[in-house]
């Protein structure tokens, strides 16, 4: 029953093939069964930490988080992983270096053994720009970008962006004196592209290959551009800005730079230790974020096969919230230091055994393993049972 | 207030002369201008530094600047001394108005750089003057003397006689102003002129210039106890240049112009000087003989900072990385007076100091020395050699020998024949495909071994050679050349350094994509700096098109174009605003 299902989808995606309409989604409900056109292992992964501390159970609340529920649904849901860390700052560390030893988090040190990013610009021999760290803060919170070891640190690190992004921050000054440009109309792009046609047929065989001002790729990323730039970009008045800035701010490297790794570091969910209703609208924020991203990556035809979000919470919360309406800390017990991860896209096995205690420093050699880079520091395991074996 | 006109001259002259403002005298008749002073630091400056700057850069983080963790036992005085050591290397004595310490807490809008901090005053605050007395050598007794010029750039033509008036200089105390004393100094002059400085004690000097070129004054005043920083006017002295700006709404003219003359000019604008030609200038100029107009243009100051600007972006030294040395700042205006050719061009730069920290002993130098020096990836063995020289060991290097640190494997690689010829080799891939370049380069290095003044008369040559000139493949702009076009183009100015950095940076962020300046192109579009005409105001259309397409891309529009632009035009949903973003973002806007 189970084959002759898998048959079906197969003969269904291949005539949409032929038919020259592209299927929904590869990851459509049930995503293992229709997975046979799928790359057996993502190009891309965009890590996304909801740093502030996340109930496992709202993870997966259809009403509060649509997408990531969705992506649950689609994707793999892993539970019970451990996270034990002490703050957001601890446990993104662990999440990013695969180790679990406690560190000062009021310094916010640089960490000692190297990160997730350097390990893939080492093992992959990248670019900087190959690999990114979005955070919701700025200052000493972007420590967490990358290491101090010796053999791995700045070298290797990735490109770092926040705030109002990788184009707008360096503009500020310049914008503060020019301006911001207004939103261009659909309309507007439609002429601009035409006009830019005609011109560059007159001149075509006398231009370089590298020039691709004019062409539908440059045109996405000016879009792009342009969307983190205009004055729209600071009516920003949601229940969780920062958040918000860090997803625009992704949003624009996802659209230019098609990074293999990109994490984005969420923190707004913190706001749960002032009140309960505000951590759900920061959530629902955050689901809308999420959604947009990936929007983008299934716009992108280079992207929209090949990538695998990876969804984890660093820490947990109280079960429910007080009498004062906050949502405080998750308690020192078994259940209280649990937390969800969701895994979404190509790479993941059929037939999921996930097996034995896991915790959040599993995460950084899962990534690797996704993207076939060894990670030799990391303490954690990979979760083979729930990957395609290499 | 006067203050305030000094700092705006200030950022006049960068505005126009780039890195030449930073480039002062090396008078050996007078004292250096004044050190800043640890008393006037604790009396009036150290409890501001303790509120704004301690909170980050006290201790560990905060960059490069750090303020002292005091150990215990250190007083309030003796901690407020030594955070005073750690801010001098932030002051810079010959240009104090240029040091880091100010710069960085000085308002965006006003010529300050990015802090991650904020800025913290503007030219309106008391503080300002404050940090300004601190960083020009003031004390508690005595605060120094400013140089003041109305115009840090003038425009003259030969023979013409040029007044320059330094009465508007003044003393901070305000107390001797009928004291104040005159330094003039000829800083650069054209290598031909036999101009010199009649009175260098007068408050003004005048001069006839006997040739064109660029001629550079240099004043510095005296209060009877300390001479101040000097200050540098620029005077741009040519035959048939128009003074007055056209209307930049407007028809140009350049309709009239010839439209071979107008592409050479156009090519030899965007090569040398990196950028394009202002209508004023395309039709005062695009008339002259070839070998006038490239001698013309090789003499001027502009061409060295051009250069300088393109290769100091190339290397990364821009923003807070920007060159500090004497040897690095005097490049600009040297290039063109004493025909520098590019391997000493690049090696001032390479030696300057920002150039180690910006490219750090280990991985990065490896990289940076391969990749921006000798033009290719670095080997292992470079790698390796370059860690092992980061923990201060001695290394053997093939061809270099033994080398003991960083920085003499850097200059032992800059005295190298590969690095010589790879500079050479970049400086003719401004002008030619690599190919030509690489068939040049046998000459082109001959020349310079020859002489500086057969390296220029090579360059000449290459320059008026009809293969170069009647090129007809184009060639990306490269990101410096692209905004200062826009710049000219657009606004009818030229970028200022911090907004050119601001900029690299941005379009360095998204990996060079053309579609970054087709944003920036978008920002000034919107700004309304730009004077871009309404529908209404056009009487001409396909007349005002055609001198749209000669002024930015130098040739007119194809029949197929001026329709569709002219629809675009007339179209309610399009506009003016429209065609120029289009022409600007164009493919052919990129290329040269």
């Amino acid at each position: 029953m189970m084959r002759r299902t898998t048959l079906l989808h197969g003969l269904l995606a291949l005539l949409l093939l032929v038919a020259g309409v592209p299927p929904a989604s590869t990851h459509a409900r049930g995503g293992a069964k229709a997975r046979k056109s799928a790359p057996a292992f993502p190009s891309h992964v965009v890590l996304v930490i909801l740093g502030g501390g996340v109930r496992p159970a709202d993870m997966r609340d259809e009403e509060l988080m649509p997408t990531l529920a969705a992506m649950a649904e689609e994707g793999r849901y892993v539970t019970k992983v451990e996270s034990g860390a002490p703050d957001a700052y601890n446990a993104a560390t662990r999440i990013l270096t695969g180790r679990s030893e406690p560190i000062d988090a009021a310094a916010k040190p640089r960490p000692a053994w190297p990160t997730l990013p350097e390990y893939l610009r080492a093992g992959r021999d990248l670019p900087a720009t190959g690999a990114w760290f979005v955070s919701f803060e700025d200052g000493d919170r972007l420590h967490l970008a990358h290491s101090i070891h010796a053999q791995y640190g700045a070298v290797l690190g990735p490109s770092v962006t926040y705030g109002q992004g990788p184009f707008a921050q360096p503009l500020e000054s310049f914008l503060d004196v020019l301006g911001r440009p207004l939103p261009q109309d659909p309309g507007a792009w439609q002429k601009v592209r035409r006009l830019r046609l005609v011109s560059r047929d007159a001149v075509s065989i006398w231009l370089p290959k590298t020039i691709d001002a004019g062409l539908p790729r440059a045109e996405r990323v000016e879009r792009a551009l342009l969307k983190e730039l205009d004055r729209k970009a600071l009516l920003n008045r949601g229940p969780n800005p920062r958040d918000e800035q860090a997803i625009r701010a992704a949003l624009t490297v996802l659209a230019v730079h098609r990074p293999i790794l990109t994490v984005i570091l969420l923190g707004e969910a913190e706001q749960g230790q002032a009140s309960y209703a505000s951590y759900r609208k920061v959530l629902a924020a955050g689901d809308q974020g999420l959604r947009r991203l990936r929007a983008a990556v299934a716009a992108d035809p280079a992207m929209a096969t090949t990538t695998t979000f990876v969804v984890a919470a660093g820490r947990a919360r109280a079960a429910k919230p007080d009498a004062d309406g906050r949502l405080g800390e998750a308690p020192a017990t078994k259940k209280g230091r649990e937390v969800g991860v969701i895994l979404h896209g190509p790479g993941l096995a059929r037939r999921p055994k996930l097996k034995g205690p896991r915790s959040l420093a599993d995460l950084c050699p899962t990534i690797g393993h996704l993207l076939g880079v060894p990670t030799p520091h990391a303490q954690g395991q990979p979760w083979l049972g729930l990957l395609n074996p290499r | 207030m006067r203050r305030s006109l000094l700092l705006l001259t200030a950022g006049a002259v960068f505005l126009a002369a780039g890195l030449q403002a930073r480039a002062g005298p090396k008078d050996e008749f007078l004292p250096p201008p004044p050190a800043a002073d640890a008393a006037f630091y604790v009396a009036n400056v150290a409890t501001w530094v303790d509120d704004h700057c301690a909170s980050c850069h006290r201790g560990e983080g905060g960059g490069a600047f750090r303020l002292v963790v005091p150990p215990d036992g250190m007083t309030e005085a003796q901690r407020r001394r030594a955070d005073f050591d750690r801010i001098l290397p932030f002051v810079n004595r010959r240009t104090p108005w240029e040091s880091r310490i100010f710069l960085k807490v000085l308002d965006p809008g006003e010529g300050g750089d990015p802090h991650v901090g904020g800025s913290f005053f503007s030219s309106d605050d008391d503080m300002h003057d404050t940090v300004l007395d601190f960083v020009s050598g003031a004390t508690p007794t005595n605060l120094p003397p400013e140089v003041w010029f109305e115009k840090s750039e003038l425009r003259a033509k030969p023979k013409e006689e040029v007044v320059i008036d330094g009465r508007g200089s003044y003393d901070r105390d305000r107390d001797d102003m009928e004291k104040l004393a005159y330094w003039w100094s000829l800083y650069a002059r054209p290598a031909e002129s036999r101009v010199i400085v009649d009175d260098r004690r007068a408050s003004r000097v005048t001069f006839h210039p006997d040739t064109g070129g660029t001629y550079v004054f240099t004043l510095r005043v005296g209060d009877g106890k300390v001479w101040s920083a000097p200050r540098a006017v620029t005077v741009e002295v040519f035959a048939s240049v128009k003074l007055e700006k056209s209307d930049p709404g407007g028809i140009s003219g350049l309709e009239k112009a010839d439209p071979q003359g107008l592409k050479r000019l156009r090519r030899l604008y965007l090569d040398v000087l990196g950028r394009s030609p202002t209508p004023a200038e395309a039709i005062a100029e695009e008339r002259q003989g070839v070998r006038a107009l490239v001698k013309n243009i090789l003499l001027r100051a502009e061409m060295g900072r051009a250069w300088v600007e393109e290769a100091s972006v190339r290397f990364g030294l821009f923003g807070d990385l920007r060159p500090v040395s004497d040897d690095a700042v005097d490049l600009a205006l040297r290039i063109p007076a004493e025909n520098l050719p590019p391997h000493i061009v690049e090696r001032r730069l390479a030696l300057d100091p920002s150039f180690l920290k910006r490219h750090p002993p280990g991985r990065p130098l490896a990289a940076a020395i391969a990749r921006l020096l000798l033009g290719r990836a670095p080997t292992d063995a470079e790698s390796l050699a370059a860690i092992a020289l980061a923990e201060g060991q001695t290394v053997e290097l093939p061809e270099l020998g033994t080398v003991d640190s960083p920085r003499a494997w850097l200059v032992k690689v800059l005295d190298s024949r590969a690095f010589r010829r790879a500079a050479m080799l970049r400086r003719l891939e401004r002008f030619l495909d690599s190919g030509d370049a690489r068939k040049h380069i046998g000459r082109a290095l001959n020349a310079v071994d020859d002489s500086h003044k057969s390296w220029r008369e090579y360059l000449e040559g290459l320059l008026t050679d009809r293969a170069y000139l009647g090129r007809k493949k184009l060639r990306p702009k490269g990101t410096v050349t692209f905004l200062r076009c826009l710049f000219i183009d657009l606004l009818e100015r030229k970028p200022t350094d911090r907004e050119m950095a601001a900029l690299v940076r941005a379009v360095d962020a998204m990996g060079g994509e053309t579609a970054a300046f087709a944003a920036v192109v978008r920002i000034m579009v919107d700004s309304g700096h730009a004077p871009i005409p309404l529908l209404v105001d056009i009487y001409d259309l396909p007349r005002w098109l055609k001198d749209r397409f000669l002024r930015y891309l130098g040739r007119p529009p194809s029949p197929a174009e001026l329709k569709a632009y002219g629809q675009v035009a007339m179209d309610p949903e399009g506009g003016p605003e429209l065609i120029i973003q289009a022409l600007l973002t164009g493919a052919e806007y990129a290329c040269r």
